[in-house]
């Protein structure tokens, strides 16, 4: 890390620099990938073609340029403001459901060392704290909107979202008992090395339930199909973002894809050996190690190759964006669930499987620890 | 009528093995319908001659080598006739591929597809395609026979029943064929015109589409048309007629046949009578506004104006006239006059400006409902006065109600009525009244009221709103019952308010000559008021008509009502 | 007597749903793949650029027919406004300037928004003055009024018909005739 020579403004630097290339570059970037590519996705699940329509000239480069022509339209339209008491609130909304879900990126580590916008120590308990200041946006809006759809959207994201809030806290703590920490970059760490040098130590194949749970639970929190009762179209016109158009609108979709990836990152983070090649360094993840698959092709690492660092970030990011994927499919597969069978499936199934888990876990690290 | 019928020589005959008895003299045709057994025609007409010439009406009768026409052939006595044989279905294919044999067969551009015989004839009896090979004999198109009438000399068929109308009914001997055979075509004689009064009758009566209306040409398909059984208002006789419409509007007026009124006929002037209401009937009257001048208001407007003046002249003892028409129907004349009752003000009874009468239909009397007026009045207001009594009273008068349009109104009345203060005209038709009305309320038109008429012989006949009224306008007893009720404070004496018939009722209990009748018994062809002259000593209609002895089968012989598409 | 139709009893598995999911999730995946490389199950038409072809007998907006002087075939016979089910077709007859015809339109005027397209009006014609073989479609207008259809822009889709024309006259002898109705 010599920037400049000087460590402060080094160190400040790094950090702008890890917050352009990861948040700024990648997280919204992603997010807005993503608007064009659930659609298309979607599309050709479904036998259609879908957006291709937006064009400079003859190019349309199969309607990639919907992503800018999205945003030149809301920014164009008009930032209606329905006839509320709180016309405060209700602008206010969107900024609430989209800061937090972009302030809790800080704490991941997308890649070995430094690699992490704030290394905090209990970096899972702030993404926690701040993710959830992301139900005010939507409740917020639901209720500032004075309209009855959105009040009952608002009324069912608070529910739903405090409901699996606890869930998805219960399903992550096997994965923080397993490598005894809370710190993201340690729990990346301890998922270095293999079980009989065939499976990784990966989150995932030590706590296959907890990822299940994790899953769900997230995309519940997200308020997504099949558990986006909140803004079912089919009963609530468009749940709480009735009445958002715009600007406001387009944040309030933004946000959502926006933790989209924070769950595709997060997951990999947890459970996939975040930054981890794996079979590729065994040991304390930052030295070179023993080749088992590779071992032909790249005979000799050396500790921080700028190269290993490259393939290190780059597997973090195709991690995530697996999970990302895996998320869209769910997404155009699985229809909308009632919304008390969303309620008995959080409260019913997934809080007691998590605690299950939990115990199970627990006993399983006694006998680990005993043998 | 009863002891004459029995001198008659009676004869039995079966037809198609029905016996039936009849008096000597009668035809084949006659004797089949009171059996209810159809035979077809074409050129038979129940009110005119018979010249048998069409030959569709052919029956076989036994002991005769040829088939008979049935319309002329008179009945004796142990005649066996047989209209249904496979000789008689082989001679009506004959003649209608004979009568078609240079009929152009173009039915979708004719007027008359939908209601001509010759159609239905020829679907009913033969349905054969025609086997000529050569061009059809061209014939006038569209010729002009009259103001009224329109020719397609093509179309016709000879049956000549127009010819005989003009000899026999009207006597004016407009028609006549010329040429021979193939060739034959009705015509116009060297200078004349088919121009008299009853005209459009052969129109009527044309089994085909060869006289049109030149009014109504081309202007709707029949089966567009809603017929609506109905009373023509044009005079006193009150022709029926079959009122067709189409969407509310009138299209034409048709003779309906009617024994003892008018049998098939109708005047022109009758035809012609409601195309002033067609097209230019009052739908907003007038008040007067707030800052003196007057403005344009729907009757519900006038209504209460007229309701409130009444109010206030009651109580400062003003002098009220009301002035009715004699072209109202019973109930209104009932209404207005016990209006009047309660007002304690003058009834004045105003004709139309008489025209000339015929010795056929029409009469002087324009008015449609004089007898009735007069019957009521006597009875209800026997003080009623005439028009000049109603020009010299005016200047005595603080306030006058004027009911209906059309009343004769010479300059004196309308200076009269200058000097009367307030002035309420009701009426369905603009005019000199209209504009010098104080207070304009429109009304329904006859047409479109549910009420009784009395005709000049004493026919009592029942006008059924074949027609719908524009909303903002009212019928005359209705704004009776209104004025009666806030005007003067006091309900009419009516059992139920606005309902032709209770009042109706009430008329029959209070006058006399209504007694015996009833409103729902009135039916389709009218009832005899009791002081009614005998029908054959009508004065009407005595001068020069054909005899009109009582004919229980003719009815038969009118064409029904077709089923049709209705309002669209 | 009513068929009983047994319940699914699902087992713990199927109960389960992620393996029903991800089952469904193979479905969808694998049409994503399918359309995304190799082959195209995609049924979408680019409309405005590609169109599918009509089928032949197609109705598309009406057309009337012109005679061999390019007069319009019809002949007001108001036989296909008497057929019409949603009353569309206005016809108002007049009397021809031409001596050889009786009977023309003045105004033909099709309602295309109550038009339902069923055929009936040339089925009905008996001059096959009117026909639906254009192969027009119908094009959304910014008002109703533009909807309603007149005879002039129905003409201008019409061609002469081989079939013989009905109301016209053979020759013989206009003297006396009337052509129009305010005539002598």
């Amino acid at each position: 890390m010599h920037l400049t020579g000087n460590p402060v403004l080094d160190v400040i630097l790094f950090t702008l620099l890890k917050l352009v290339g990861f948040v700024f570059v990648f997280v919204m970037g992603m997010a807005t990938v993503l608007t064009w590519v659930e659609r298309k996705f979607s599309a050709f699940m479904q036998n259609r073609i879908g957006p291709n329509r937006a064009n400079i000239g003859n190019i349309r480069l199969g309607g990639l340029l919907h992503m800018i022509a999205d945003p030149i339209k809301m920014l164009t339209k008009e930032a209606f403001t329905p006839n509320t008491p709180n016309p405060w609130l209700f602008r206010l909304a969107p900024f609430m459901a989209f800061v937090p879900a972009l302030v809790v990126f800080a704490t991941i580590p997308f890649g070995p060392g430094d690699l992490q916008v704030a290394p905090l120590n209990v970096g899972i308990l702030f993404i926690f704290a701040i993710g959830s200041l992301n139900v005010y946006g939507a409740v917020l809006g639901a209720w500032a909107s004075n309209n009855k759809w959105s009040l009952m959207g608002g009324l069912r994201i608070s529910a739903q979202m405090i409901s699996y809030e606890v869930a998805v806290g219960l399903s992550l703590c096997g994965i923080f008992m397993i490598y005894g920490s809370v710190d993201l970059q340690q729990i990346v760490i301890g998922q270095d090395g293999t079980w009989f040098g065939i499976v990784p130590k990966w989150g995932i194949f030590a706590q296959p339930v907890a990822f299940v749970l994790y899953l769900a639970c997230a995309i519940a929190e997200n308020k997504r199909a099949p558990f986006d009762v909140a803004e079912a179209e089919s009963e609530l016109v468009a749940g709480f973002w009735t009445e958002y158009s715009s600007m406001g609108f387009a944040l309030l979709a933004l946000s959502e894809f926006i933790e989209v990836v924070l769950i595709g990152c997060l997951g990999a983070t947890l459970f996939l050996g975040g930054w981890q090649i794996p079979w590729l360094v065994e040991g304390t993840g930052v030295l070179a190690g023993k080749m088992y698959l590779f071992g032909n092709l790249v005979p000799h690492l050396q500790a921080h190759a700028w190269y290993l660092v490259v393939a290190q970030v780059a597997a973090f990011l195709i991690k995530a964006i697996v999970l990302i994927w895996l998320q869209l499919t769910i997404r155009w597969t699985l229809p909308r669930f009632r919304y008390d069978q969303v309620m008995r499936l959080g409260w019913r199934i997934m809080l007691p499987t998590a605690l299950v888990n939990l115990v199970v876990t627990g006993i399983a690290l006694m006998f680990y620890e005993r043998f | 009528m009863a002891p004459e019928a029995a001198e008659i020589k009676k004869a039995k005959v079966t037809i198609d093995g029905r016996e039936i008895e009849v008096p000597m003299g009668t035809t084949v045709l006659r004797a089949a319908k009171q059996l209810g057994i159809e035979v077809p025609v074409f050129c038979y007409h129940p009110g005119l001659s018979i010249p048998a010439n069409c030959r569709m009406c052919l029956v076989e009768v036994e002991k005769s080598p040829k088939p008979l026409p049935a319309c002329y052939t008179e009945v004796s006595d142990g005649m066996v006739v047989r209209t249904q044989t496979e000789k008689v279905k082989a001679t009506q294919q004959a003649v209608l591929e004979f009568i078609l044999l240079n009929h152009p067969v173009d039915c979708p551009i004719c007027d008359q597809a939908g209601e001509c015989v010759l159609q239905e004839h020829f679907v009913r009896f033969s349905a054969q395609p025609s086997r000529l090979f050569h061009e059809k004999i061209g014939k006038p198109k569209a010729k002009v026979l009259g103001p009224k009438v329109i020719l397609d000399a093509e179309r016709c068929i000879l049956c000549t029943r127009c010819v005989r109308f003009c000899e026999e009914v009207t006597k004016t001997n407009e028609l006549t064929v010329e040429m021979r055979g193939e060739h034959s075509e009705i015509t116009l004689p060297e200078g004349k015109v088919l121009d008299n009064d009853y005209s459009l009758s052969v129109v009527d009566i044309c089994p085909v589409g060869a006289l049109t209306s030149r009014e109504f040409r081309f202007q709707r398909r029949v089966w567009f048309l809603d017929q609506h059984a109905s009373v023509c208002t044009g005079c006193a006789r009150g022709c029926n007629i079959r009122l067709d419409s189409h969407k509310n509007q009138v299209e034409r007026l048709v003779a309906r046949y009617n024994g003892e009124v008018n049998r098939w006929w109708m005047c022109d002037a009758g035809r012609g009578s409601l195309a002033q209401r067609r097209d230019g009937a009052l739908k907003m009257g007038h008040v007067p506004g707030t800052d003196g001048e007057s403005r344009q208001a729907p009757a519900i407007d006038g209504l209460q104006t007229t309701a409130q003046w009444l109010q206030e002249l009651k109580l400062r003892n003003g002098r009220v006239g009301i002035a009715v028409s004699a072209s109202l129907t019973n109930e209104d004349i009932y209404a207005f006059a016990g209006l009047a009752q309660a007002l304690g003000a003058q009834v004045f009874l105003l004709p139309r400006t008489p025209w000339t009468g015929d010795a056929v239909l029409k009469t002087a009397d324009r008015d449609c409902n004089t007898a009735g007026a007069k019957a009521i009045l006597d009875v209800v207001s026997p003080g009623w006065g005439d028009a000049k009594a109603l020009t010299k009273a005016a200047t005595q008068l603080d306030a006058l109600v004027l009911v209906d349009s059309e009343i004769g109104v010479s300059d004196d009345l309308l200076d009269a009525l200058e000097s009367i203060d307030q002035l309420v005209v009701l009426t369905d038709l603009p005019g000199p009244l209209a504009d010098a009305a104080d207070v304009l309320i429109p009304l329904t038109w006859l047409q479109q009221r549910d009420g009784t008429l009395v005709n000049v012989d004493g026919q009592v006949q029942r006008l059924a709103a074949p027609l719908k009224p524009a909303v903002t306008t009212v019928t005359p007893h209705a704004a009776a019952a209104h004025f009666a009720h806030y005007g003067a404070g006091v309900e009419l004496d009516l059992t139920e308010r606005s309902r032709p018939d209770a009042i109706f009722d009430r008329i029959a209990a209070v006058v006399p000559a209504f007694a015996h009748l009833n409103y729902t018994e009135i039916g389709d062809y009218g009832r005899r008021l009791t002081h009614g002259a005998p029908l054959a000593e009508s004065p009407a209609r005595v001068a020069g008509t054909p005899a009109w002895e009582p004919d229980p089968v003719a009815p038969s012989f009118a064409r029904p009502f077709q089923l049709h598409r209705g309002a669209q | 007597m009513a068929k009983v139709v047994s319940r699914m009893t699902p087992d713990l598995i199927t109960q389960s749903y992620v393996v029903e999911a991800v089952k469904g999730m193979v479905v969808t995946t694998r049409q994503l793949m399918r359309n995304l490389f190799g082959r195209k199950d995609i049924v979408t038409v680019q409309y405005p650029e590609d169109r599918r072809p009509y089928p032949a007998r197609a109705r598309g907006k009406h057309r009337l027919m012109r005679r061999d002087d390019n007069q319009v075939r019809c002949v007001a016979c108001m036989l296909c406004a008497t057929a019409c089910p949603s009353n569309c077709i206005t016809i108002v007859a007049a009397e021809s300037a031409d001596h050889d015809i009786e009977k023309v339109p003045s105004t033909f005027e099709i309602d295309l928004l109550k038009c339902i397209y069923c055929g009936f009006c040339e089925e009905a014609c008996p001059c096959d003055a009117i026909r639906m073989d254009s192969g027009v479609h119908a094009l959304p207008t910014v008002t109703r009024k533009a909807q309603k259809t007149a005879k002039i822009d129905l003409l201008s889709l019409g061609s002469p018909s081989i079939a013989s024309q009905g109301g016209q006259y053979r020759a013989h002898d206009h003297e006396g005739t009337q052509h129009g109705r305010s005539g002598h």
